[in-house]
């Protein structure tokens, strides 16, 4: 299979941003449905990043990041 | 991984021990933070990585998803904090390794680590071949990003433009990345007239393009123009 070029896929990203266009409800509803997965509620996710690093500061802990997405599966 | 690994009681047990940051992308237009990925560094989906308090990104994690893999990554960016306060108190082989990290880690240019090498002497075989590997990484990136968009900038003064819409991305693509390389700024205004006139109408394109006008003032700034 042919290496996607990272020029393309900056391109592609801007591409799949500007036609994931859907409404204002429905990407609170997919966020919505995200923050219920089971996973949520296996560790004390900090989900404001201002606050994440005031908790990192205060505790003097380093911080694990988990990206992830809700307006597509 | 949200329906295994991130269910575990072993992960649970290695979220005692940091502060642990839920991202979630949501493409609700104004959301705080909702563009934090790219500014991580993040291509992609899902994107996990060591933080400091300063939000600098430490350790990237790749590799397996379980608790021990992660736990491993903390360790590697505990290493390079380690790392920075020996370089800090004046360990001169630790400085070596500090720089040669920053600039895997893309912190600083391979220009900029070349600088600071300069003074901390001789590096050992095993640094070198680092430095080797970081200069090749460099070349390669020069040559896409200044050699390509150079001559693809060239084609593009004379009208000469690709009519397949994959390589007119790809060449439009290659004509940004040289502009913002060379800090060509002419180049920048010509890419940036041809997005707006293919997206500009887009709802959704807006902060990206206020985002490449705040580019392009910096730009302007540096090179001592307003025009």
């Amino acid at each position: 299979m042919r290496p996607i070029a990272p020029a393309r896929l900056r391109t592609s990203a801007l591409l799949l941003a500007l036609c994931a266009a859907a409404s204002a409800d429905v990407m609170e509803d997919r966020l919505e449905e995200k923050m219920q997965k089971e996973f949520v509620g296996n560790a004390a996710w900090i989900t404001d990043y201002a606050a994440a690093l005031e908790a990192a500061k205060a505790g003097n802990k380093l911080i694990f990041a988990y990206f992830t997405r809700s307006y597509s599966p | 991984m949200e329906g295994g690994a991130l269910l575990t009681p072993e992960f649970q047990e290695f979220s005692k021990n940091h502060v642990m940051f839920l991202h979630v992308t949501t493409q609700i237009k104004g959301r705080k933070d909702d563009d934090l990925l790219g500014k991580k560094g993040g291509r992609g989906f899902p994107f996990l990585c060591v933080m400091d308090d300063q939000g600098n990104v430490l350790a990237q994690h790749e590799g397996d998803r379980t608790a021990e893999a992660f736990e491993a990554t903390v360790g590697e960016a505990q290493k390079f904090i380690d790392l920075k306060k020996r370089a800090a108190s004046g360990d001169k082989p630790a400085g070596i390794d500090y720089a040669l990290a920053r600039c895997r880690k893309g912190q600083i240019n391979f220009e900029e680590l070349s600088k600071e090498l300069k003074p901390l002497g001789k590096l050992t075989a095993e640094q070198q071949k680092a430095f080797d590997g970081l200069k090749a990484d460099d070349l390669v990136r020069q040559t896409l990003d200044v050699e390509v968009g150079r001559k693809f900038a060239e084609m593009q003064s004379k009208g000469i433009i690709p009519v397949d819409e994959e390589q007119e991305q790809r060449f439009w693509e290659h004509i940004r990345s040289y502009a913002e390389t060379t800090k060509n700024v002419k180049v920048f205004e010509t890419w940036l007239a041809f997005m707006k006139t293919k997206f500009g109408s887009h709802p959704n394109a807006k902060p990206y393009f206020e985002a490449q006008e705040q580019k392009l003032a910096e730009m302007k700034a540096a090179a001592g123009t307003t025009k």
